[in-house]
């Protein structure tokens, strides 16, 4: 599929330096400048942020002009002519520089900055000494309260690039200009420690400094910039697939940067990205196999022995038949790696029980996106988020599940574009959205049913879209059988807010949803994103930039484990099995015969297995499921009971102490590989350092376990692999390392030649026509009662993932937020009479864990919320196990629990 | 926080488009309501009522000189001390001050009555020393007259004093209602043919008016002397975005005190100058940013507004003509830059008073990002005689290229300090006679506020008062503040206080403005000090040579300039400052 045609872009040719330069109109002279190589020293400017043009150290002469004018601000103009160098400019760059060493400290070689310093840089470039007219250094104290980021208010050039990006590009607003003139100093009010004044640790500032005065203060006297090498990855926690530069020195991570000139996230990082990677460096990695002797303990053991347990223990479960073995891959793990996993299961194993933690996302996009549109994924990219004059956001606590995917959003919210955000905890997009439908748990069907009706009903429907590219809008319409009054009833809020969202949606001319696990989580998500569906389609909004149906996926790889087919019934490419030539083609490409063709078992059904006496041999991949899945007592005695557990991971989690071989694996800074983002982009990740011990990259570790059991696999790397996903699923045909070293390609592309497709269904639906589907809404089943008479929420922070196993491990990661805590109104705290930090008894119906309680002010009264993260108090044991009857999904979002002092 | 002051903020955000723009009438309103200083509490509160991050409040709140983050004393006193004030001995008061209080300069007394501080240029150069008392002004002070309102303050009395300042008019135009009775009131104003000019304007069409103001040559007063008509020429004519007028009278040039001449005194002549205006440009409303320190004078503009209004010279509905045009008054709080026209926009938008870069000119994108015409007090008084008299009645005052009266601030070492209108192309002499000639030998003159270069006596002989005669003279007209200067005055003094007022008015945001006026400071300081040496003086000529045109805003140019000159012309008073040679090994 050919991408979106590029809209007529106007260009401008200026005279820079006597040489000739073409840029699209609304090129800066420096951007324009620098695209030819010529450089203009910079200190305020950072390609984030507006031009500011107060350093005054860009400033250039332009032919005619009267004055010098700031490069960052200025437009190419046409026929412009533009001088960098002339003696005049050189002498002013040398003055700026002059004034600030007048009082900057001279203290480079203890500057953590050392090395990596504009001003240090352009100080030797202009032969900067000292000022001829002195030297006064400010005398501020220094701040160290920060778990990450260490200050140095000394060393500070007033650039405000710290100011403008926590301001502008995150949203919020930590640090200020502080006073005026020369005693201006930037600050947290009242010098307050920052993680008092909303910080979220980002370091988005310190990345934004180019001096010395804001440092990442973990990594301080570790290397200087030069001494470090540096390996541009992609980080492995969310689906937004950061491109990130990890330094490495002596063997060890030293820091993460993030390259400003590629990725989808443009120099940006969040807090896990930032700080959450020395979790590599953990001295409880695994670093060697362990396998249980017939003492019943997990010792040590070399490869070798390992593999044959392994070998010996899978060929016994699965003596009575490939379906007795059940395999779970992880969203943790590459392409490549997934791929392997389901060849291994379905061609060497023979069974489809394959699934893995990518389903909490994708399920739904496979059972809804795929029959309707075409594609299990989301249908435009991040970058077209901004794009969009109105975007819905439906079930997504987005800046703290994509934090860097949320700043588009923080981004349109700046240029004043509509943000409608559904969702019951008052989130901090819900607190900036022009409308926030405060939804009932588990209501958002009926409140889609009003949004639709309404839509229909004031013939606000794209009618000629519908009728040319759609087929089910009068069973969709028979299915509206709720009035928006009713529908605000039901979901409990206001009629006339459901109304303006539903018609500021449908009369924008893009708009674009963007949903997550809230939806997905629900028992019933499916619908939900059906309805979701239905919207897009019926008012158009699809297939151009700024509209669609973003469904926001959740591991670093869930898109890709999923498109690798590690799902119990689909092959790569999203084969159904029961499609016979497909499953022939995938076969051809494999080279290998797929044995089991009727579906597999989820993740929950293989353990529900267990317990049945089907499944006897489990083989987990970076899945911890003792504390990600609901129904604890379920999967504890699973675990227990199955006859033969082989666990794969990089630390020895709650899941690996009861298997009977653990395999070491390596973390995402050791081993090659590819990664699919949640914009279906496909970007490699690389080894930066030697795997740790005895560890082994997953790929790897899989190929020598089939290998054990007779497979005769010869991959020699993770690129043959990769060979071979290309010839396996047409959609990634186009895809080789070489081409995307740059930044990554998104999927669909069908050859060597095709750029990828950023926007799916531009040029049509894969099927013909889209298909609008009936809307279901069944009450929830879990409603608040006399015995249990809160209602709990589940949902992500953005400190840490999935069940901590990575970011716990993470000492920039784990010193800024507590441990497992539950949020809840200061009403309802009075209420029970609780205090701030009380240990608490939770209860529901299937379970009971004993978090703190904070008071938040993201819940109404009535509702709690609880992170997913903490093994010490898992929200998932809250849960019964009750799952979405069309994707398998299990509910965790909607609970009625008891709250009691512990 | 009161539940009223609280109900005022949220009334205030209503009138904004978007309440973030009331953060800095809020903080004026909160720290008046709650004894002269922001708690932090109130910051935090004022942060969620209109939605602002606690940072922003806190940076805004820090920028502005009126605004305190500490408590001060129940009566605040400021006295000025920047140069007028000190050519009218204020630096003896201060001592005074400190003596009678026993305390100096930002301390307060034990028992909390009162906090003195020395503050800059108060717009009150005719009538200084001047003392501010929270917002009241006292002018002409003497260290007698101190010592009675501090005896008054004690027990807890706050005097009236009125100063009438020394005033005379050539013209009869811009201050041609000053000394009537009751001159503010719409009553006196009308039956002195106010409102007919705009009685005729709205009989024309927008583009005429604006043809006539522009055929009128009526060149802008807040001191760049830009064409006015011109300058309404440069708004985007196919922009679907409201259009706002805005009227400059954040007078704080040193040296300038013509704007609160005319609304003090004839609020009226502004107002019709500013609906005829706004109507000539096709805004539907208009602001005027008036300095903070003029309290007084805003709570007299705000009532003639509003009596204005009651009588539909004003609103939706302008003199029953269908067109729409108000006007709201809205208070700085103490920061010089902000008479700068893009810094007062981001003033007017409640943030810190930091000048934006440009393009885009206001004209084009200013307040809230709309197009935005910002034109000075004295400029929009000129309207109506151009449009009831016409624009050739106009171009027969003053000179050709330089048309219309102006009113001149004299200051300094003069008998009659005050303000005089006459027409552009007033010789000096013929002014400074006007304010009771010079007292002693004139040294040198400064004409058109701090940031003009100075002139010597014998440079300024034949000098008259014009934009263009000015720049010939290596100077400029500025905004008309006319400090003179008799043999008394050590150049080598008032060139540091030039450089210590713009160092502390600095904005901090450009390098060179932040680093380079603090970095001339200390040198002059040095020389001053006795402590300087001959490569100080160089490098403060190599300072204001680089600065001059490299900054972000016309500040950089407002100091280098006037301190150029002073240590240019006066080099023999500064080499006489420097040690001699083996002086320091004899100490």
């Amino acid at each position: 599929m050919a991408p979106l045609p590029e809209t007529e872009v106007k260009t401008i040719t200026l005279t820079i330096d006597d040489q000739e330069v073409t840029v699209p109109a609304g090129t800066t002279v420096l951007e324009a400048a620098r695209s030819v190589g010529i450089d203009i020293p910079t200190l305020c400017h950072d390609p984030r942020l507006e031009p500011f043009g107060a350093c005054r150290l860009c400033l250039v002469e332009v032919e005619g002009g009267r004055a010098p004018m700031p490069s960052c601000a200025l437009k190419a103009g046409e026929a412009m002519v533009v001088k960098t160098r002339t003696e005049r400019i050189m002498r002013l760059r040398k003055f700026v520089i002059e004034l600030l060493l007048s009082n900057h400290p001279l203290d480079c070689p203890v500057c953590e900055a050392a090395g990596d310093c504009r001003l240090q840089d352009y100080a030797y470039e202009y032969g900067v000494a000292v000022s001829p007219w002195g030297w006064t250094p400010h005398e501020y104290p220094t701040r160290d309260d920060h778990p990450n980021i260490a200050r140095d208010p000394n060393r500070c050039i007033l650039c405000g690039r710290c100011v403008r990006i926590c301001r502008d590009v995150m949203g919020i607003g930590c640090w200020g200009f502080r006073s005026r003139g020369y005693d201006t100093i930037i600050d947290t009010p009242y010098n307050m420690p920052l993680q008092a004044v909303d910080c979220v640790s980002c370091g988005q500032c310190v990345s934004a400094c180019p001096v010395g005065a804001l440092n990442m203060k973990r990594s301080r006297f570790a290397a200087r910039n030069w001494q470090t090498e540096k390996t541009i990855t992609t980080c492995g926690y969310c689906a937004v697939g950061c491109e990130m530069e990890v330094q490495t020195f002596r063997g060890k991570v030293v820091r993460v940067k993030a390259p400003f000139s590629q990725g989808v996230n443009e120099g940006n990082l969040c807090v896990k990205g930032r700080f959450g990677i020395d979790y590599v460096n953990s001295d409880e990695r695994l670093t060697a196999p362990l396998v249980r002797g017939e003492d019943g303990l997990l010792k040590p053991a070399d490869w070798e022995t390992a593999l044959a347990r392994v070998a010996e223990g899978l060929k016994k479960a699965k003596a009575g038949g490939g379906k007795a073995v059940g395999v779970i891959a992880s969203t943790r793990c590459t392409n490549e790696e997934n791929y392997l996993l389901q060849k291994l299961a379905r061609t060497v194993l023979g069974t489809a029980n394959i699934d893995s933690g990518a389903r909490l996302n994708q399920a739904a996009a496979l059972a809804t996106l795929r029959p309707m549109l075409g594609y299990p994924a989301m249908t435009n990219s991040i970058a077209d988020l901004d794009k969009a004059d109105v975007l819905l956001v439906v079930g997504s606590n987005t800046t703290e599940e994509h934090p860097v995917l949320a700043l588009r959003i923080v981004k349109a919210l700046r240029e004043g574009k509509t943000l409608i955000v559904v969702d019951p905890r008052c989130t901090a997009l819900a607190k900036r959205a022009s409308i926030h439908l405060p939804v009932k748990p588990g209501t958002d069907g009926a409140l889609l049913k009003g949004m639709l009706r309404h839509i229909v009903d004031t013939g606000l429907a794209d009618k000629d879209f519908v009728a040319q590219s759609t087929e089910g809008y009068d069973e969709l319409v028979s299915s509206l059988d709720l009035t928006p009054e009713a529908a605000a009833g039901i979901a409990g809020v206001e009629a006339a807010d459901l109304k303006s969202a539903a018609e500021a949606y449908a009369q924008a001319a893009a708009a674009g949803i963007v949903y997550s696990a809230g939806v997905t989580q629900q028992a019933k998500g499916a619908a939900i994103v059906r309805a979701l569906v239905d919207l897009a389609l019926l008012t158009g909004n699809i297939g151009r930039l700024g509209t669609g149906v973003n469904s926001l996926s959740g591991g670093a790889n869930a898109q890709g484990a999923c498109d690798m087919g590690c799902l119990p019934d689909f092959l790569p490419g999203f084969r159904a099995l029961d499609d016979t030539d497909g499953v022939k083609a995938v076969e051809a490409a494999m080279g290998a015969k797929v044995a089991d063709k009727k579906s597999g078992k989820t993740v929950d059904e293989m353990l529900q297995a267990v317990a049945a006496g089907e499944i006897k041999g489990l083989y987990v991949v970076g899945e911890n499921l003792s504390t990600s899945q609901p129904d604890r007592d379920a999967v504890v005695s699973a675990l227990q009971g199955v006859e033969f557990l082989v666990v794969q991971d990089l630390f020895f989690s709650e899941t690996a102490r009861y298997a009977d071989v653990v395999l070491p694996a390596c973390t995402i800074v050791e081993r090659d590989g590819t990664f699919t983002n949640t914009e279906r982009r496909v970007q490699r990740i690389r080894g930066a350092l030697e795997p740790r011990g005895d560890a082994r990259p997953d790929w790897m570790i899989t190929r020598d376990v089939a290998n054990a059991l007779g497979a005769g696999w010869s991959y020699a790397s993770a690129e043959d692999v990769f060979a071979e996903i290309g010839k396996v699923i047409p959609e990634y045909a186009g895809f080789s390392y070489e081409r995307l070293e740059e930044q990554g390609l998104q999927w669909p592309c069908l050859s060597s030649e095709d750029a990828g497709t950023p926007v799916l269904y531009a040029e049509g639906f894969p099927g013909g026509k889209a298909v609008l589907a009936p809307v279901e809404y069944q009450e929830p089943s879990e409603t608040a009662s006399g015995e249990f008479p809160f209602l709990l929420t589940t949902g992500i922070e953005r400190e840490h993932f999935g069940t901590g196993v990575r970011t716990r491990q993470a000492t920039g990661l784990t010193g800024l937020v507590g441990g497992g805590r539950l949020e809840m109104s200061a009403a309802d705290v009075a209420k029970l009479g609780l205090a701030d930090g009380d240990t608490i008894k939770v209860t529901s119906r299937y379970g009971s864990i004993e978090p703190l309680v904070v008071v938040g002010d993201s819940v109404p009264e009535g509702l709690v919320f609880m992170p997913q993260h903490y093994a010490e108090a898992p929200a998932a044991w809250l849960f019964g196990g009750e799952a979405d009857a069309v994707t398998g999904v299990p509910a965790m979002k909607l609970v009625a629990v008891r709250i009691e002092k512990a | 926080m009161k539940p009223d002051v609280r109900a005022r903020i949220l009334d205030l955000a209503a009138t904004y488009p978007t309440p973030k723009a009331a953060l800095l009438t809020a903080l004026e309103t909160v720290q008046q309501a709650e004894g002269g200083h922001l708690s932090t509490d109130s910051l935090s509160e004022v942060a969620a009522l209109l939605g602002v991050p606690l940072g922003t409040v806190y940076a805004t709140a820090s920028y502005y000189t009126m605004l305190n983050l500490k408590p001060v004393g129940k009566y605040h006193l400021q006295l000025d001390t920047n140069i007028p004030a000190m050519l009218a001995g204020a630096e003896d008061l201060l001592a005074h001050m400190e003596q009678a209080l026993g305390i100096g300069v930002g301390e307060t007394t034990s028992d909390g009555l009162f906090t003195l501080s020395a503050v800059e240029d108060l717009g009150a150069c005719g009538t200084c020393p001047v003392l501010q008392v929270n917002d009241r002004y006292y002018e002409n002070m003497t260290p007698a007259c101190f010592d009675e309102l501090l005896a008054n303050l004690k027990q807890g009395v706050v005097p009236e004093w009125k100063t009438e300042g020394n005033w005379g008019t050539e013209c009869n135009m811009l201050l041609a209602r000053r000394g009537k009775p009751n001159s503010t009131a719409l009553a006196g104003y009308v039956a002195d043919g106010g409102y007919q000019a705009l009685e005729k304007a709205l009989t024309l069409s927008p583009a005429e008016v604006t043809q006539m103001v522009k055929d009128s040559g009526l060149r802008g007063r807040g001191g760049a002397g830009f064409p006015a008509g011109v300058k309404w020429g440069f708004l985007p004519k196919d922009s679907t975005k409201p259009v706002y007028l805005v009227c400059n009278a954040d007078e704080g040039e040193p040296g300038t005190f013509k704007d609160r001449q005319i609304m003090e005194f004839d609020p009226h002549l502004v107002i019709e100058g500013m609906a005829i205006s706004g109507y000539a440009i096709g805004a539907k409303l208009g602001y005027i940013y008036i300095r903070g320190e003029f309290a007084w004078i805003a709570d007299i503009l705000e009532r003639a507004i509003a009596e204005a209004r009651e009588a539909g010279k004003l609103g939706n509905n302008m003199l029953g003509r269908g067109v729409e045009f108000d006007i709201r008054v809205t208070r700085g709080a103490g920061a010089y830059v902000c008479g700068e026209e893009t810094a007062l926009i981001e003033s007017l938008e409640g943030k810190r008073g930091n000048p934006r870069l440009r393009p885009p000119y206001p004209a084009v994108s200013g307040l809230f990002g709309c197009p935005t015409i910002v034109n000075n007090v004295e400029t929009l008084s000129s309207v109506p005689f151009i449009v009831r008299e016409g624009a050739e009645a106009f171009r027969q005052i003053g000179t050709a290229n330089n048309a219309g009266p102006k009113i001149f601030g004299v200051s300094g070492h003069v008998k009659n300090p005050g303000a005089y209108e006459f027409p552009l192309g007033v010789p000096l002499a013929k002014v400074l006679e006007a304010a009771g000639g010079v007292v002693g030998n004139l040294k040198a003159v400064i004409v058109g506020g701090l940031s003009t270069p100075i002139l010597t006596a014998e440079e300024c002989r034949d000098l008259t008062l014009d934009y263009d005669t000015c720049a010939k003279y290596g100077t400029g007209l500025g905004s008309g503040g006319i400090m003179v200067m008799n043999d008394t005055v050590q150049i080598p003094a008032i060139a540091l206080r030039t450089i210590q007022f713009y160092a502390h008015e600095s904005c901090g945001q450009c390098t060179p403005c932040r680093q380079g006026s603090v970095a001339i400071e200390q040198m002059l300081h040095r020389v001053v000090e006795g402590k300087g040496t001959p490569e100080d003086l160089d490098n403060v000529l190599h300072l204001c040579k680089t600065i001059k045109g490299n900054t972000l805003c016309p500040t950089g140019d407002a100091f280098s300039m006037p301190i150029e000159a002073m240590v240019g012309k006066f080099r023999g008073e500064f080499e006489a400052l420097l040690p001699k040679a083996g002086a320091d090994l004899a100490v």
